[in-house]
């Protein structure tokens, strides 16, 4: 027996595709498609400072961001000596951050997938750093960090380690230093709830089949965990160097990108010529390498870590 | 080659004892098989004996050496588990290969012995390939392939053939006979299918809460079950028990008052349920030794009436209804035409009567029919 539908019934079947994903299509437009087409547009603008007039200028943006101004020395090279120290930051920043914290992670998370006693409690503990808001943590970073009365200067005097305070956020290299710490500080516990729940994924019987195979931990670890923690691990560094390379919070509530500008990142570096110079353009240029950079960097990692253990 | 032996072995979970002291002669060369329930202790026993769980108390011998400590690598085992456990992201070589190259085994004794088992197993074809590219029935070949590989002492397999689909775990169920007829590993075999272990094993030990309670052949331990529980675990459908009070009648003879009819106790087993006379014995019969006897010979009949038929193709299943309000079940002939709500007399053939202390489960007539079986 078949079954008829009535005319309005099949209007509506008609019209479900549509009503249950259009609504989605137009919010990707809106949050996605419009203001990146927004940032490749405005990153072709100038705007004239007197008229307030934005006007077309081509490239010039990312040849004034990237390459050096026309009659600067030429020992200093074709690079704009600003992208080039920037640059040589946001990656000595990323670079150490995201790695450290990546191994710190997976030290403790492959400590947590054990069946140690209190590891419920500890699971709780160790998010805390991450769940307080940045901006917070900048700011007691910062206070730790603090040359005079900071807690980090007191405790490595009382420890007898130093005998007068160290300057950390006044000096170039300690900033970094003392920026990298707070960073690792605050995105190790993300690190470790996503390889936790990886480690979740590995089947039981195969930690058995290596042991019975006689197995080393290492070649276990190599042969069984990672395999199955790839995806987890793609996923965290992913994220992980997303959020550094845009992390704008933790540098700005803790050195603003200085001394001088020892610790200006990219992300510092482009709030500072958009907001405080007042350059969109420039500044949109900016975001536009950070973009194309940020791509080319999970393209990698899709290549290196992307494929399911399951996968032919 | 090794035989193994398990010694008052005990292990305990927290507050669980999941085996509970089993001692266990595994004869070199023998096919073993533990069965029983699900929860009985089976895979935990065969995981003590891989080295995967460590022993609160006992023995555990492979060859000559107490193992206990040794580490599962140590053992000279090899293992086939229920979900294959096969390394999904290496091919077939890489998964048959892997445990010889983590104890250092030259290239080309390597290469050899996988080629050697692969033909063996008849998945040379499949060496190039991933287990998610291979049926259930390759990945369990593979997983066996990679136990065969190591040609250790003692294979260990846990419920191998669970997760094929019937007609193909039958299949290799032939193969497995097969195997061990050629390679005579010891072999030390967990499944809770009862047919598995009857068609399997030289040896069954069947489990329950963490105990053995029967070893021997597998047709010895069908035939002369040592307490109820084994009767009625071996066999499909299972053993039927009807209890009821031991009398004497006029004549001197046994009877079982089944609440409503008589059951004559041969007079071979007088001397054994003699201690027995006034209290509750349970009469165990398989369903195939029950036979429909619709003419009514006088002796020793239990009239019944059909309730459900199932032909199972070599044989019909009957449920019934004895008049004294029992329910039991008959496997006859599937010519037998019976309907249901037919009235029939039941037959016991007597010389496969059990009689069991309901109380504790013990077979009351083992020990007489063993002497029987001996003198015959």
């Amino acid at each position: 027996m078949s079954i008829e539908k009535s005319p309005l019934r099949r209007k509506l079947d008609k019209l479900f595709v549509p009503l249950t994903v259009g609504p989605t299509l137009l919010w990707i437009a809106a949050i996605i498609v419009y203001p990146t087409a927004k940032l490749l547009f405005s990153s072709l603008q100038f705007r004239n400072p007197v008229t307030n007039e934005l006007e077309f200028v081509g490239l010039r943006n990312f040849q004034r961001l990237i390459l050096a101004r026309e009659g600067s020395d030429a020992a200093l090279g074709v690079f704009n000596p600003s992208f080039v120290s920037f640059t040589t930051n946001t990656v000595i920043y990323v670079g150490f951050s995201v790695s450290i914290s990546f191994l710190l992670g997976l030290g403790i998370a492959l400590l947590l997938d054990k069946d140690l006693k209190g590891r419920g409690w500890f699971r709780t503990a160790v998010i805390v750093p991450w769940i307080l808001p940045y901006v917070m943590s900048g700011l007691m970073w910062r206070w730790m960090f603090q040359s005079d009365f900071g807690a980090i200067n007191g405790a490595l005097q009382r420890l007898g380690i130093i005998s007068g305070n160290i300057p950390f956020l006044s000096d170039g290299a300690l900033a970094m230093m003392a920026l990298i710490i707070a960073d690792v500080w605050v995105f190790t516990p993300f690190i470790i709830i996503i390889l936790l729940a990886g480690l979740q994924n590995v089947p039981e019987q195969l930690y058995d089949a290596a042991e019975v195979d006689g197995a080393s931990r290492w070649s276990r670890f190599w042969n069984v965990t990672y395999p199955f923690l790839k995806p987890s691990i793609l996923v965290a560094l992913t994220i992980r160097i997303i959020f550094d390379i845009r992390a704008l919070d933790l540098v700005w509530v803790m050195t603003q990108g200085g001394p001088g500008k020892s610790t200006e990142v990219w992300a510092s570096w482009l709030y500072r010529t958009a907001q405080v110079f007042n350059e969109p353009g420039t500044g949109a240029a900016l975001g536009v390498v950070l973009l194309a950079v940020t791509f080319a960097i999970v393209a990698s990692l899709y290549k290196i870590f992307g494929e399911s253990p399951y996968e032919a | 080659m090794a035989h193994v032996e398990l010694t008052d072995l005990v292990k305990e979970f927290d507050d669980v004892t999941a085996v509970d002291g089993i001692s266990l002669d595994i004869p070199d060369e023998s096919f073993t098989v533990l069965v029983g329930p699900s929860g009985c202790g089976k895979t935990t026993t065969l995981r003590l004996i891989a080295g995967l769980e460590r022993a609160t108390d006992g023995e555990i011998r492979i060859g000559e050496n107490v193992v206990n400590d040794a580490r599962a690598y140590e053992r000279d085992i090899a293992m086939v588990f229920q979900n294959y456990a096969l390394y999904p992201h290496k091919t077939v070589r890489d998964n048959m290969r892997f445990g010889l190259e983590q104890h250092d085994t030259a290239e080309e004794i390597i290469s050899e012995r996988v080629n050697e088992t692969a033909e063996l197993l008849q998945i040379e074809e499949l060496l190039d390939r991933r287990p998610s590219e291979l049926s259930g029935g390759q990945q369990q070949r593979v997983a066996l392939g990679r136990a065969i590989v190591r040609d250790p002492a003692v294979f260990l397999m846990d419920e191998p053939l669970s997760n094929l689909d019937a007609k193909l775990r039958v299949q290799m169920r032939a193969e497995l006979n097969k195997l061990h007829e050629e390679l005579s590993t010891t072999t030390v075999y967990v499944t809770h299918d009862q047919v598995e272990a009857m068609t399997l094993a030289d040896q069954i030990a069947v489990m329950d809460n963490g105990q053995i309670q029967q070893v021997g052949e597998p047709t010895h331990v069908y035939s002369n079950p040592r307490n109820m529980f084994v009767a009625g675990f071996l066999g499909s459908p299972s053993m039927n028990f009807l209890e009821g009070t031991l009398e004497e009648s006029s004549a001197g003879k046994f009877e079982l008052d089944l609440g409503g009819a008589v059951h004559n106790v041969p007079d071979e087993f007088t001397d054994a349920l003699e201690p027995y006379l006034g209290d509750r014995v349970t009469l165990g019969i398989r369903p195939e030794n029950i036979a429909l006897n619709q003419d009514g010979v006088p002796a020793n009949v239990h009239p019944a009436t059909v309730e459900v038929v199932e032909p199972q193709g070599e044989k019909t299943v009957l449920e019934l209804k004895l008049d004294t309000g029992q329910s039991i079940k008959a496997a006859v002939d599937p010519d037998t035409t019976v309907e249901m709500g037919d009235a029939v007399n039941l037959r016991f053939d007597r010389d496969s009567l059990q009689y069991f202390d309901p109380a504790t489960g013990k077979s009351l007539t083992y020990d007489v029919k063993i002497e029987q079986q001996a003198t015959i």
